[in-house]
């Protein structure tokens, strides 16, 4: 065996022994690349300038405003809601009491 | 006379033309681009909701405009008589005083931070309770 066929067998062992370890090879470019859940949340969450607001909305925010010039979420005035945390308010104040 | 004249077209010129688009701030003329060609022809009191909407636009930050996205999707799918309902319900809001007005802000806010399982416990007894009590006044309106 001449130098360059040992060589050639040290590279192609090499190449084998990597396969073997299950160490991923680089796939082809093209494809999308995989990514962390976490980095694909931040991508598909919008920045405050890429967010639009069309005229509807905009007539919404104005007509949902205090005196002071803020929007109000109306889950702020729903009576549902706000029934709802005065009840577990009175319910952790009852259990309270009783211990 | 034809200046007391011209001064009196002036200010009713003036008084239909409403907001004036040059008096806009950047920032509201750049969310309200869409109306520039036609913002003269715009009456008056949409100028100012328009205005005034831009302007809550610009204060927010991303998870604000966000929650107003989510809540204006909810807004469009209800019924007019539920609409009205809820426009009633901010008149009643808007009357109350700003103590009132900071509690309730503080129920919502209580409410919001209940993990998943307390809130579906409470929207249940909730439902209960509003269902028991209209059996109750028909109970009673059939007395």
């Amino acid at each position: 065996m001449n130098k360059c066929n040992l060589i050639f067998l040290f590279c192609f062992i090499s190449i084998k022994a990597v396969d073997a370890s299950g160490v991923k090879q680089p796939k082809d470019q093209s494809k999308e690349p995989v990514l962390p859940i976490n980095i694909k949340k931040q991508k598909k969450q919008k920045t405050s300038s890429q967010l639009v607001a069309d005229k509807e909305l905009l007539l919404f925010l104005a007509e949902f405003s205090d005196a002071q010039g803020n929007w109000v979420d109306p889950e702020i005035f729903n009576q549902e809601t706000s029934s709802h945390g005065e009840q577990e308010e009175k319910e952790n104040e009852d259990h309270h009491n009783n211990l | 006379m034809k200046i007391i004249i011209t001064i009196f077209s002036l200010f009713i010129v003036t008084q239909v033309n409403g907001i004036e688009w040059q008096s806009l701030d950047q920032d509201q003329q750049k969310i309200l681009k869409q109306f520039e060609q036609k913002w003269s022809d715009l009456p008056e009191p949409q100028q100012n909701k328009l205005a005034n909407g831009a302007q809550r636009w610009n204060q927010m930050d991303s998870e604000q405009k966000m929650t107003a996205l989510t809540r204006m999707a909810e807004w469009k799918k209800l019924t007019p008589k539920q609409k009205a309902k809820l426009r009633k319900r901010f008149q009643w809001f808007k009357s109350l005083s700003p103590q009132e007005q900071q509690k309730l802000r503080r129920l919502n806010k209580r409410f919001k931070n209940l993990p998943n399982h307390r809130k579906k416990e409470l929207r249940k007894r909730f439902k209960n309770r509003r269902q028991a009590q209209r059996k109750r006044a028909q109970k009673f309106n059939l007395n």
